[in-house]
This record gives C-alpha cells, structure tokens and sequence, in this order.
C-alpha cells in the first residue's frame, strides 16, 4: 500500500505539500508560561537526594526544552517539514544552546554590530553593515561529509537596506 | 532524493547548499540588542507563503495573526496584488494537566482569503499609483543571482510533488532543484525580492478578527473544536497513534504532539484540507483504515 500522493500535480499550482515550522526564541520567557515539569523535578531531587533547587528547577527547564526540540526533530525527519528555530542566546544558558546546537541541523549566529565595543574600529567600508551572519554548522545528511561551501571563510556580512531589504555580501 | 527549500535569502541559500533539506532544522542565534533575525524569520514566512507551503509558527502566548501582519510583500509586479490565498499560520498549544486529560483540538480551515471586489479594485488603483515606477525594474535579488554562481538554477522554484511521493529517503544525494518544477506562472530562475515596508497582510485586520482560528473558521456549522476525552495519561501515552488515526479520518493532521509525564501539548497546526483540490491535499503519512469515531476507552486499552 502506497502513499496517496497525486501523481503529477497541474502544472499552474504549486504543491503545497511542505510544511515550515517556526518556533521562535525558543526557551524564553514566553515558552516557560507552561510550567515547569514538576514530574521530572521531583524525581530528579529524589534520585539525586537533594531538595528542590532553583538550579534544578532550571535544569529540569532546560531538560524539557531539550526534549521538545528532539521530538520536534523526529516529526520533522519524518514529514516533508523544515523547522526554524531561533533562540535567544542572552536568555538561556550556554549549555542549553550546546544542546540546541546538537540537535540542529545547520546552526547560524546574528552577531550585531551595534553592540560591539570594536564598532568604531571596524574597517570604514564595512561601517555600512549591520552584523555578522556567522555560519557554525552545516547539514550532514545521509554522509560523513556535508556541503561544505566553496567560499574563503564562513564569516558573512549582514546588510539591511534602508528600505529594508535584506541581502547579504561575502565579508 | 530530498528536495531543497530555500530561505528566501539568495546568499544564505546558496552558501548552505541550496537550501534547506526536508526534514531538517535549522537554529539561528538571535542577535542581542537589535531584531535581525526577526527579518530572517520574516523572509522564511515570505518564502513559505509565496510558495504556498504551510507555516506553521507554534510558540505559547504567540499571536498568530501577528506573525501574519509582518510577512512582506512579494516584490515584484506579479504578484503586487495577489492575496494570500490558502496561507494560514496557526498557533495551536493546549497544556494537558494531571488529572484534567482532555486534549482540545482546534482545526483551521485552509479557506481561501480573498479580497472584496472593492478591495481588490482600490488595491490595483493603489498599486497604479505607487508602483508603476518601481514594476519596470529588476528585482534586488535578481541582480545579485545574475552575479551568483548558480544563477541558472531554479531557485524560488515550486518543489517538485513527485520527489515528495514518499517519505524522504536516508540514502541518495541531496538533488539540486530541478528547473522542471517550476511552474509555468513563474519562470525558472526568478529570484524573488521581498519589501517589508508592504505588509503582505496589510487588509487582514480590516476584515478578519484578531483571533486567527475564529478568522479561519469554516463557514459552514461544522464544529472547529474536536475534543477527545482519555480518562488516564497512560492510555494516552500508549494509543497516541490511535488518535492519529482519528484525526486522520477527520482530514486532519497532527504535526506535532508532545507527550509529557504532567502534560500533554499539541505543538502545530491541526488543519482541514476539505477546501483544497483533491490533487492538492497532502497526503497522509500513514496507511491505515481510520475509524470513524474517537477512540474509546475500550480501544484504547487494546
């Protein structure tokens, strides 16, 4: 028994048979309004023999959102879905991003400059640019080796244009 | 064989790749005092939209219409005053908690948005105003992809139906997208640029109410709430599947259901594909006689 997917769909519709999933600043505020999972604290300060802490209220946090990000990865491998995940690295610990990371498939990092103490020692012509998009992980799909990208350096320039526009120059 | 979705962003598509692979997940870091990569998942949306495909944005506490209102406009002349039709974002995240097991489920019909004739005419007339200068030219993206090194590949393209026939397979390379897909309306190789100052959904507060799934209800007295009543956790843990098959005969979808020791939320978007074409509603994942009541206590045991 086959799936029940048409054939050849008509030339003049598109297919829309992919779904994007988008789960924004996941692990802040806003996704704690859930509760935290007091199951999972209480075994955690039972088996460890320690109260419930403040760290461990976090930890049990961080443990959950981790898991939601694997369940949302196995749907998705399993789906014709791509999932974008943005999180906000100043709100959440750095071992939750660590565990973020490893679940993703490609990682990418915004790095504004308008917070950047060195701003103002940037080479005068990238004084027009708002950031670096930083690529630290491609997809290894199906290999050892993924795509790796034929240009000098995975560091890339981010430009919003006044008329906001969004491009991207090779720095 | 995968297909590659593209993120709207012609560098960022090329330099992973060619765009995102089915299946995979991609985490963008967000900059700290400024709003970048609310542009990137802006234009992540634009490109979803353009190309029809569902979004889906699941957060607690998110106003899906918001998501909406901030979806640029395509560009190019084209599709100035195209309506999104078939576009729904769809936030839907029900905390189960101990002892209250009930899951509700609100489905959303994919009714097609359309505007009235006045409008319509007064958004044509305002484009003839505005616009007209700006039609005659090439759009943004178009210039950097003639520079590109892939600039003949059909990028923006529709994905191809038939390499989605199945589940994606584990094995093969990743195919590049096939100039073939793409639809006669928009030719091989348009790169679309996108304007954020022109909200896509600039009309969408005028008529619809802010909340989406009471906007997206169908117009017939069909009931947009299931609801499924499981007298423990432990049944639900175990039938999961059995739920899906229900929904399933109720041409809906589960996209993501998270199951936990004290609660249950359903992440995504549960939808009805009643209004597509036949030729166009997404296939079920799983194979299966579905019955046509909710699953009982009884079969849930079994």
């Amino acid at each position: 028994m086959g799936y029940a997917v048409p054939i050849a769909a008509p030339a003049t519709q598109y297919a829309p048979n992919v779904a994007r999933l988008i789960l924004p600043s996941i692990g802040s505020a806003s996704w704690q309004q859930l509760g935290p999972d007091w199951v999972c604290i209480l075994t955690s300060a039972v088996h460890h023999n320690e109260s419930v802490t403040p760290h461990s209220l976090r930890l049990c946090q961080e443990r959950a959102v981790t898991a939601f990000v694997y369940d949302i990865r196995r749907i998705v491998r399993a789906a014709s879905a791509v999932c974008y995940i943005s999180v906000p690295t100043h709100l959440v610990s750095a071992s939750l991003v660590k565990q973020l990371e490893h679940a993703a498939d490609v990682v990418l990092r915004i790095n504004s400059f308008t917070d950047m103490s060195w701003h103002s020692t940037l080479d005068p012509q990238l004084q027009d640019y708002d950031g670096l998009l930083i690529v630290e992980r491609l997809a290894h799909l199906n290999g050892l080796v993924g795509h790796v990208p034929d240009r000098d350096g995975w560091r890339h320039l981010l430009k919003v244009f006044s008329c906001f526009c969004l491009s991207c120059y090779m720095a | 064989m995968r297909c590659l979705i593209p993120i709207a962003v012609r560098f960022l598509t090329d330099l992973i790749g060619g765009g995102l692979a089915l299946g995979t997940i991609v985490l963008v870091k967000e900059d700290t005092p400024t709003m970048l990569h609310s542009v990137l998942q802006r234009y992540f949306v634009a490109e979803g939209v353009s190309h029809r495909h569902k979004i889906i944005s699941c957060a607690p506490g998110l106003d899906a219409a918001a998501v909406v209102r901030v979806v640029p406009q395509d560009s190019s002349a084209e599709s100035a005053v195209v309506t999104p039709e078939d576009m729904a974002i769809v936030q839907v995240c029900i905390t189960l908690r101990l002892h209250t097991c009930f899951i509700t489920v609100a489905d959303a019909q994919w009714r097609p948005y359309r505007l009235s004739p006045h409008r319509a005419q007064s958004m044509q007339a305002d484009s003839l105003k505005i616009a007209w200068r700006y039609q005659q030219q090439q759009p943004a993206m178009s210039l950097h992809a003639q520079a590109g090194p892939s600039a003949s590949s059909a990028w923006g393209s529709a994905v191809n139906p038939a390499l989605l026939a199945g589940p994606p397979s584990r094995t093969g390379a990743v195919p590049a997208p096939s100039s073939s897909a793409a639809s006669p309306s928009k030719p091989a190789g348009l790169a679309r640029s996108y304007d954020l100052s022109r909200k896509r959904d600039s009309q969408w507060q005028d008529s619809n109410p802010p909340v989406l799934l009471d906007a997206l209800a169908p117009s017939d007295p069909a009931p947009i709430s299931q609801r499924l009543h499981f007298r423990n956790l432990s049944s639900l843990l175990q039938d999961r599947l059995l739920a899906e098959k229900w929904f399933a005969g109720r041409q809906l979808q589960i996209v993501g259901l998270k199951v936990g020791l004290t609660r249950v939320c359903v992440f995504g978007a549960v939808f009805s594909q009643r209004d597509l074409p036949q030729q166009l509603r997404l296939s079920l994942p799983w194979d299966m006689q579905c019955p046509l009541q909710p699953p009982q206590r009884s079969m849930l045991r079994t």
